[in-house]
């Protein structure tokens, strides 16, 4: 402008995050945003798979509870979705206010839930095997 | 040679690549739930699937804004709307798969 005053800036979104603090690094904004965008692809991933189950379950004519698993897998993936934006929005605040970084406890959590996961699937299986075998 | 020279390490590039590959992802998966809906002749849960696709068709096309966000060495910048677009879609694709989960187990 002639004044010499800069242009507004934009407000950027969300204010809880931007709200605060100083600008960082880009490249630690970066990273923090492909972090965030691997973590969506995991939970993808879930979903993806929770689907597959549910195919091989219905068009092979698995037991019905295998769909269930697949289901559960899905559920997990919509969560673990959720859980990607939030955690971005927790490490960017964390980044920009100069303060040590969350823990990552998504990964715990998606951890323990494939444990949990194969462990249900493998019971199922074993139990599906013994009934078969009886009949 | 680069077009952002202030970002060492090529950060803007790979993180369009992050986008692209993700919001792609979500569109196959979105694909992969209506063929199933349509195999299983669940035409509510395809046109659903279908209509959750097209949203996504229209994220992946966002993600676009995102490339030329990054390209912008001057101006702020943030990912979260796209990052909630994605979320959505997940969330989305998540429900279908619910459904036809909860429809196979129920037959």
């Amino acid at each position: 402008m002639a004044d010499g005053s800069e242009e507004q800036p934009e407000v950027r979104k969300p204010e809880s995050v931007y709200g605060v603090g100083d600008e960082p690094d880009p490249r630690f904004s970066l990273a923090n945003e492909r972090t965030a965008l691997a973590w969506m692809r995991t939970a993808l991933a879930l979903v993806a798979g929770g689907v597959a189950i549910v195919s091989v379950s219905a068009l092979q004519g698995l037991p019905h509870w295998s769909a269930l698993v697949g289901g559960a897998a899905c559920l997990g993936g919509a969560l673990l979705a959720v859980r990607a934006v939030t955690s971005w929005a927790r490490v960017e605040r964390a980044l920009r206010l100069r303060e040590p970084l969350p823990s990552p406890r998504a990964l715990a959590s998606l951890a323990g839930g494939v444990v949990v996961f194969a462990a249900v699937a493998v019971l199922l299986a074993v139990l599906e095997l013994l009934s078969g075998g009886s009949s | 040679m680069s077009t952002f020279p202030d970002r060492a390490g090529l950060q803007p590039e790979r993180t369009a690549l992050a986008w692209q590959r993700t919001a792609l992802t979500s569109l196959v998966i979105q694909v992969g739930g209506v063929v199933l809906a349509l195999r299983l002749g669940q035409s509510v849960v395809a046109i659903l699937g279908a209509i959750i696709a097209g949203v996504t068709s229209v994220t992946v096309a966002g993600v676009r804004q995102r490339f030329v966000e990054l390209r912008d060495d001057e101006r702020g910048y943030s990912p979260h709307r796209h990052m909630v677009d994605v979320a959505v879609a997940t969330g989305g694709a998540a429900l279908v798969g619910g459904i036809l989960a909860v429809t196979v187990a129920s037959r």
